[in-house]
């Protein structure tokens, strides 16, 4: 038999869950300081408020006041809820309070329930538990209260909340220890530092009588609160386009049966200096040039050295900035975490109503945070531009590997149309050779060709002098 | 839920104890819950510590939030049991069954 849960409202933990919280049980959230146990269950609180179950706060470790502060920072309008629908108890212990002794938290819960009674609650948080339970005097006692906590719940029918601290190395491990033996669902929640880049995390550690994703996921917090990443809206599933879109350069459009598809993800990889930017401005021209808005996140330049450097061969974005078709954003990806990254386009594209993203270098995400996410990150990009219809222009830097070409995230195999730019010496000069090694759905020509860049002419490809001869498919 | 019990609801009743002629009252008021053994402990442990001060006036209120549970919020006590010293000032704060006599009297300031 399924448990019932009730939902927290925290987008992609319902869906971790399954379902929510265990209703009439204890969930724990387990983190260090800063880790979002707060937001968490404050951002929980307040949804099950406006959904009918009134709730109570109990702070044992900030001040009421700081609480509901920290609640109006996000745009919850957690201030626009009445007492009777959300109410905060304050239960820190002022710092002149001496501890002689055993004590208990009978009086503690008389007073929660009569609240809880005046409201009919049915969530109650316990913010900062272990600040009280670290002051009883040995682990029987620590225990003790646990369980009356537990029992007191559950004999009221209250879905209850705990919040507790994690440090590293600490004899507050034993009790919280318990606290996990005794809680039916434990929420670990992180926020690590990764080459002074923060980014956070949720695992769901424990879900007694439900089944739960046991992977652990990255966070976003913004002003709406916490958001677990790594999970598409529902599907929205969009007809391949039969359209194809130039890339702004007639003789790869001809390589190309006519361009690429419109909702396709476009990789261009090659090493720095290869033109990829270049190419990707070509397209994003092509697309301001047909009056599509067009979204083109860098981490490498600034767009007003972008836009000069870009007019040096022939395309001039200014009017199409003028017009909000083009919009060019730099972003250092040492600034954010994967995930925050990943979050800010997305906005970006929302915000423009953009139909084409172009990401350069994609492989800059990489260096937010360690490989594992990246290639995740990269493949959930893609992801998320398929499902919303969205033509992604990519670039790459390349990785060699034994003569092979690839790039760091695996990306390659996910990309609709691969075009590569390299560097051949011929004759005492650097070359760039342009192939397509890539392209679903096209009888796209294997010729290599030589790339050429000028003021007057743009891009312009010509046969490469030693070109292989094409092989017919 | 009251129960029949040593202690009485609050401001139903103050209990004098152990009063000489001195010349600061110490006033105390003891929250308690009910039933529950660490009150009754702080209970019996705070009159037989006051025994052993007979110089000096103090009167003690004993309050159960179990019945009146507003009144421990007024006090700003949420655990039980919670000694509050609440003349001379500064208050001063003691929770727990209040088993050391000694670091409790000094706490509250009853020896010289």
């Amino acid at each position: 038999m399924e448990i019932q849960k009730v939902l927290t409202g925290i987008a992609g933990f319902d869906q971790i869950s399954r379902g929510g919280l265990p209703r009439h049980r204890t969930t724990l959230l387990l983190g260090g300081p800063g880790s979002g146990k707060t937001v968490f269950a404050l951002q929980t609180l307040v949804n099950r408020a406006r959904n009918g179950d009134p709730a109570v706060f109990v702070a044992f470790e900030e001040p009421t006041a700081q609480v509901r502060e920290n609640a109006a920072i996000f745009d919850w309008s957690a201030t626009s809820l009445s007492d009777d629908k959300l109410a905060f108890i304050d239960a820190n212990l002022s710092p002149d309070v001496v501890t002689e002794g055993d004590f208990d938290f009978y009086g503690l819960l008389a007073v929660i329930k009569a609240r809880v009674g005046k409201m009919n609650a049915k969530i109650v948080v316990f913010d900062g538990l272990d600040v009280l339970l670290t002051l009883l005097p040995d682990e029987n006692a620590q225990r003790r209260e646990i369980y009356r906590i537990r029992q007191w719940l559950a004999e009221n029918s209250l879905t209850g909340i705990l919040t507790a601290k994690i440090e590293d190395a600490s004899s507050d491990q034993i009790q919280v220890g318990f606290l996990q033996y005794v809680s039916d669902c434990v929420v670990l929640l992180t926020n690590v530092l990764s080459e002074r880049v923060s980014s956070r995390t949720l695992r769901v550690i424990k879900y007694r009588g439900s089944g739960h994703s046991t992977n652990q996921f990255g966070v976003i917090v913004s002003s709406s609160g916490l958001e677990v990443e790594g999970f598409l809206p529902d599907e929205m599933v969009h007809e391949p386009s039969d359209e194809r879109i130039s890339t702004g350069v007639p003789q790869i459009d001809s390589m190309l049966e006519g361009g690429y598809y419109r909702g396709s993800c476009v990789l261009i990889s090659g090493v720095p200096g290869a033109a990829k930017t270049t190419l990707a401005a070509a397209a994003a021209y092509a697309c301001c040039e047909r009056g599509e808005p067009v979204v083109f996140a860098s981490f490498e330049d600034a767009p007003e050295t972008m836009v000069r450097n870009l007019k040096t061969v022939g395309m001039d974005f200014d009017p199409f900035i003028d017009k909000g078709l083009m919009s060019f954003h730099a972003v250092r990806s040492t600034r954010f975490s994967t995930e925050q990254h990943l979050v800010n386009l997305k906005l970006l594209v929302e915000q423009h109503r953009a139909k084409t993203l172009v990401v350069d270098p994609v492989s800059a995400l990489l260096r937010s945070s360690g490989t594992a996410e990246a290639e995740d990150a990269g493949l959930r990009l893609i992801d998320f531009a398929r499902s919303s219809g969205i033509t992604l222009i990519i670039t790459s830097l390349p990785v060699y590997a034994a003569g092979t070409e690839s790039t760091p995230m695996e990306v390659s195999t996910m990309a609709d149309v691969w075009l590569h730019v390299e560097f051949v010496r011929e004759n005492g000069t650097r070359r760039r050779h342009f192939s397509v090694l890539k392209a679903r759905g096209t009888d796209h020509s294997e010729q290599v060709m030589q790339l050429e860049i000028s003021r007057e002419q743009g891009i312009r490809l010509n046969s490469a002098n030693q070109a292989k001869p094409a092989r017919n498919r | 839920m009251i129960v029949d019990t040593v202690m009485t609801p609050s401001g139903m009743g103050k209990k004098r104890d152990a009063c000489d002629s001195a010349q600061n009252t110490v006033e105390l008021r003891l929250h308690v819950a009910g039933e529950a053994p660490n009150s009754i402990a702080a209970y019996r442990n705070l009159m037989q510590l006051l025994s052993t001060y007979p110089g000096s006036k103090c009167t003690v209120e004993v309050v159960d939030c179990m019945g009146d549970p507003q009144c421990a919020i007024e006090d700003g006590v949420l655990v039980t049991p919670t000694l509050v010293r609440l003349s001379p000032k500064p208050n001063v704060r003691i929770v727990g069954d209040l088993s050391n006599p000694h670091a409790v009297a000094r706490t509250l300031g009853l020896e010289d």
